[in-house]
């Protein structure tokens, strides 16, 4: 294998994880909002902090590695895509930040509830089913989409 | 349809596919290890239903989008990296969409009667694993294009 091949093995398997990743956390959060109680809430929540772990790793191997691969092979960060797929990927990370640190907060409460009774609440309730964080992570992710479109397309 | 169209579906499908076998390994993975035993069936249901809403499509859409890809990047002689990958990907859909599913949910009725642990929960739970590193080697294979 050629070191093209390598940066760019290094730059696929770094974006599917950081899209997967992405995915990972969205079932789970899926999950979490279609239960009652706060301790399986808690559980499901819970298990979100490997998959942000994944995505952090996979969005900095695939930014990284992109901006290698497009240096070696000579189209350089001056096009057009580069510049729009790097401002994608900058986008998504500035909306996804503030949609994990909801997620944790929903995490901690739900938390605090399990150990004080482990009764179904409201506030829960509403955590889990709120429109902002929801609406966040689901343009983070079309972003991403979008990274891809151009990074097939080339346009 | 353009070329460029087919390697987007399947690149898409194959990020999808990728996210719900981790998905599945990972809410298997604490079933089996982290998760106290009323916590159990919850875990085996979300595998489950991801399994079958995710990873079982997922690995049918990688399979038709590529083999249409295939078809219309290499009309004779196709490379060996390519047959490869279909092997795994053959191997995949059978092993990780239509066992695994099966298994899941087998394993997800056992839980839910109280029977949580046994073969069934401890093979649901490598077998998701197996299928993670099965399509790791393809992504290798698919990206890198190693001689042949």
């Amino acid at each position: 294998m050629t070191k093209y091949d390598w940066l760019l093995l290094a730059h696929v398997l770094g974006a599917f994880l950081f899209v997967s990743g992405s995915l990972v956390a969205g079932i789970l959060a899926f999950a979490a909002a279609q239960r009652e109680r706060p301790s399986e809430v808690a559980l499901l929540l819970r298990l979100v902090r490997p998959a942000v772990a994944i995505v952090g790793i996979g969005s900095l191997v695939a930014l990284g590695m992109g901006i290698w691969l497009a240096e070696y092979v000579g189209y350089g960060l001056g096009q057009g895509w580069v510049v729009a797929a790097i401002a994608l990927w900058a986008a998504s990370g500035a909306l996804g930040g503030p949609a994990g640190r909801s997620m944790r907060e929903t995490r901690e409460l739900a938390e605090r509830l399990a150990q004080d009774g482990d009764r179904p609440s409201e506030e829960l309730r509403l955590a889990l089913r709120n429109p902002r964080p929801l609406a966040m992570n689901s343009v983070a992710f079309a972003l991403l989409i979008a990274i891809l479109v151009l990074m097939i397309w080339k346009p | 349809m353009r070329s460029d169209w087919l390697l987007f579906a399947h690149v898409l499908s194959a990020m999808a596919l990728f996210g719900g076998v981790l998905a599945v390994a990972l809410v298997s993975l604490a079933a089996q290890r982290w998760a106290w035993p009323d916590q159990v069936p919850l875990l085996r249901a979300v595998a489950f239903r991801t399994n079958l809403l995710v990873v079982l499509p997922g690995f049918v859409a990688v399979h038709v989008f590529g083999d249409l890809l295939a078809n219309r990047e290499f009309e004779h002689d196709s490379p060996t990296w390519l047959d490869v990958g279909f092997a795994l990907t053959d191997a995949g859909l059978i092993v990780g969409g239509v066992v695994l599913t099966l298994l899941q949910f087998w394993v997800l009725r056992r839980t839910r009667s109280g029977r949580a642990g046994g073969w069934q929960a401890a093979l649901a739970t490598f077998l998701p694993a197996l299928v993670l590193a099965s399509l790791v080697t393809a992504i290798v294979l698919m990206a890198g294009k190693p001689a042949g």
